[in-house]
């Protein structure tokens, strides 16, 4: 395996507790992100669709 | 160390010295129809090449690796050992008796007909014969995985599958029907004609049969990725997994949707109607959803890890995380390359749009961006992080790891943005030469060139992957420990029925294949006169 | 009877994880209906539909007798005015291997093949054909300016596939009824 342990903190008594307090954010950060990376895959759809495919379909 | 590690070092050295061999014919095949190489003068040599590297990528490859990677899990996430070992050996024989018999006549030259068949193209009958056995031998496989988990089941009763294995077997099941299609093709179209007992075929059913499987091939290669993003990534940076339950959730809708949306590679064709064509259109945006799951719940599993080492803020996480470590590394390459390919497939699933690209180069840039990128760099991390518990001996020549998986990322990105481009330009597939001296075609020339420097990145690339996986077998020995898989946020203590179990799930997948497919299949049958002479192809036949 | 509420608790860490989640995959889902309703409305008003009603054609007396004799292929005018283009692809060429149209007509092509899966399409627009010999591949166009454009075989067809490339010519439209006055069936190959 290859393992990356995250560095101990002394201030958290157990790793369930550094998980919950992680989670008081809610996910926001992954929200974040993959919302970022959707919206350039659907900017990518429709930058196709108006710089590609409408251009084509008015030539035929 | 799982007791059936040899029968899986079996199947992944065979997986990868096949998959070195089809690299370089890859790389031959970009070379030779690039402004770099004059007139090939035999163009057959070319399409010889392309057969072999796809059947070999596309047949050989994935189905060892998850076959390998399914008798991991198995062993590993249900604590025993694998019941069914000999059986086991009887399918990866047959599936390397496949490959040979199948790759045998296609060196020859009887049988360049290209991995996707085409009949009334028709090739040397044993071409056929042994991708049939190679189907076989890992029909026995989804069997097992089938056999193993239920018999954990009974002897745990209530107790949730471990994710890993309820995962795993999603993949073989979805994979055991969705082969049915291109066996339906070969067993009662193809291989009759070959051996010469029929002289015509239906060549518009054929490609309804084989649009059966191909879609849903994907998500079979695809599935030893996502399992390794949920059960190894969060585990090797030291996070957790977000959510058992929408993990269970993505792969049984996988399961069910992924399957009969094969006739988005018919869209320009004239054997099914426009109706089919839309409602396997919807459905393939639906089988895009359990990927935007998987990518959320992933990223949240990421972000705990990131937090968990001290990474603050909303993004201030991701710096935090352990890039040092290949999974690391690798995951991320293989998000950006979904990115980008999942992108590329929203447009081909797009009905209309897929028309102003179909059979282009875009379609082979986008299938090697997301197979060969996204899905093959995970093989490549699962291989890393198993490899010494399948050896008994060290693997740690980090570094180059880390060198392995920058050089795929870099050389699959000049490789295939540029491939995307000349497809949009128009270039057609599958040609043995392109005059670039043709004003029309030159504007192509120097992207095809670009490409041919990304091959040649990957080719370093996968040598480095091969030098990894051989000096992990000549180091040192040592006792890898308990292997494991990561932890979910909440470990449930039972799972609902419908995430423990498939008999749902499969039910919906046939009821579904018969919704989308039953009509167009029935209709080619009904409809008298459509067989067509067999074109026959190959060396003096 | 009055209750006593309590007031609500927090939501612990694993209900915002699940809100979360469950917000994430309401997005997912719309996300791809917003795709696929664009595409479905793209398809009508562009009006690039593939054909709805599947046609065969006896491949065995394709060139003996009906649609595609070769007497009957290339451009032909309706007596609505618009064209209709017949053409079949072969190993290792398109016939006619130069196809003619006129500007601003309704065109449609019917196209098929004569042995194996052949592709048809006409650079640069999204004519995107695939024929597959049995059965007859229908598309309809309309093309504003004059041009000359390639019209490749884009599936592999055999040994000689490189060298499938057709030609289309669109002409002006009276140009086009000029040629047409002295023949039943138009094309540019020579």
């Amino acid at each position: 395996m290859l393992n990356s342990d995250p560095p101990v903190d002394d201030a958290v008594t157990s790793n369930d507790a550094a998980v919950d307090a992680t989670l008081r954010s809610g996910a926001r950060g992954a929200v974040v992100l993959a919302g970022i990376g959707t919206a350039i895959i659907v900017a990518i759809w429709f930058a196709f669709y108006f710089l590609i495919f409408v251009p084509r379909t008015g030539v035929s | 160390m799982p007791s059936s590690r040899r029968l899986i070092l079996a199947h992944l050295w065979f997986a990868f010295v096949g998959f070195g061999a089809a690299l370089l014919l890859g790389e031959w095949q970009m070379y030779i129809r690039s402004p770099l190489h004059t007139w090939i003068s035999d163009p057959e040599w070319y399409y010889r090449s392309v057969t072999a590297h796809g059947t070999t990528m596309a047949y050989v490859l994935p189905t060892l690796v998850a076959m390998g990677f399914g008798y991991f899990v198995t062993e590993v996430a249900l604590k025993r050992p694998l019941i069914g070992l000999r059986w086991a050996w009887l399918g990866f024989a047959l599936v390397a008796l496949g490959t040979f018999v199948a790759i045998i006549p296609v060196a020859l030259g009887r049988a360049s007909v290209l991995y996707t068949f085409y009949p009334p193209l028709i090739g040397d009958p044993f071409y056929y014969i042994g991708v049939v056995l190679v189907v076989v031998g890992s029909w026995i496989w989804v069997a097992l995985m089938g056999v193993n988990m239920y018999a954990w089941k009974r002897q745990n009763p209530g107790a949730p599958v471990p994710f890993a294995m309820f995962a795993t077997v999603a993949g073989s099941f979805l994979w055991g029907w969705t082969a049915v299609g291109a066996a339906l093709e070969l067993l009662f179209q193809i291989i009759p004609v070959a051996l010469g007992l029929r002289s015509t075929i239906d060549a518009g059913l054929a490609r309804v049969f084989f649009s059966w499987t191909l879609h849903a091939i994907v998500y079979f290669w695809l599935m030893p990725t996502y399992i390794a993003y949920y059960t190894i990534v969060p585990r090797a940076i030291g996070g957790r997994l977000f959510s058992d339950a929408m993990g269970r959730l993505a792969f049984v809708l996988f399961l069910v949707v992924a399957m009969p949306i094969g006739i988005h590679h018919l869209f320009q064709d004239p054997q099914v109607g426009a109706g089919f064509k839309f409602l396997q259109s919807v459905f393939t945006a639906i089988v895009a959803v359990p990927t935007l799951l998987t990518v959320f719940t992933i990223c949240a599993s990421v972000e705990i890890a990131g937090r968990l080492r001290g990474g603050k803020g909303l993004l201030g996480w991701l710096a935090t995380l352990p890039w040092d470590n290949p999974i690391m590394l690798g995951t991320a390459f293989s998000f950006v390359m979904l990115g980008f390919g999942g992108a590329g497939g929203l447009i081909n699933m797009s009905y209309q749009l897929d028309s102003t690209i179909h059979n282009t180069q875009w379609v082979t840039g986008h299938f090697h961006l997301i197979f060969a990128g996204a899905i093959v760099i995970m093989y490549f991390v699962i291989a890393y992080d198993i490899w010494p518990h399948l050896t008994g001996r060290a693997l740690d020549s980090v570094r180059l790891m880390r060198a392995q998986l920058w050089t795929w990322f870099v050389g699959m990105i000049v490789l295939t943005f540029p491939w995307h481009y000349v497809g949009m330009l128009g270039m057609p597939r599958r040609m043995a030469f392109y005059d670039y001296s043709d004003p029309a075609i030159a504007a192509q020339a120097a992207w095809v060139t670009m490409s041919v420097i990304g091959g040649a990145i990957l080719v370093l690339s996968g040598a480095l992957f091969l030098i990894v996986l051989v000096r992990g077998q000549m180091a040192a020995r040592i006792e890898p420990g308990l292997y494991r898989f990561s932890v979910a946020l909440r470990e449930p203590r039972t799972v609902p029925a419908a995430l423990n179990g498939f008999g749902l799930w499969l039910g919906l997948m046939v009821a579904l294949t018969i919704v989308n497919y039953g009509f167009p299949i029935a209709h080619a049958l009904a409809t008298p006169g459509t067989g067509v002479p067999a074109v026959m192809v190959g060396v003096g036949r | 009877m009055t209750q006593t509420l309590s007031p609500p608790l927090p939501p612990s860490p694993e209900d915002r994880a699940e809100r979360a989640e469950h917000r994430w995959a309401a997005v997912a889902v719309a996300v791809v209906t917003l795709l696929v309703v664009v595409a479905a409305v793209a398809g009508l008003r562009q009006e690039v539909m593939p054909q709805s009603r599947i046609e065969t054609v006896n491949l065995g007396t394709l060139h003996l007798g009906g649609e595609f004799v070769e007497s009957n292929l290339g451009s032909a005018i309706e007596p609505d005015g618009s064209v209709t283009v017949r053409a079949i692809g072969q190993q290792f060429s398109f016939t006619p291997s130069c196809i003619l149209v006129p500007t601003d007509t309704p065109i449609t092509f019917r196209v098929t093949s004569s042995d194996v899966v052949h592709g048809f399409l006409i650079t640069g627009t999204d004519i995107n054909l695939m024929l597959v010999p049995g059965y007859i591949s229908k598309i309809t166009a309309h093309f504003q300016t004059p041009g000359e454009r390639y019209m490749p075989c884009h599936e592999f067809c055999g040994m000689g596939h490189e060298g499938m490339w057709g030609r289309i010519k669109v002409v002006d439209k009276d140009a086009f009824k000029q040629m047409a006055a002295s023949t039943r069936r138009l094309s540019c190959a020579k």
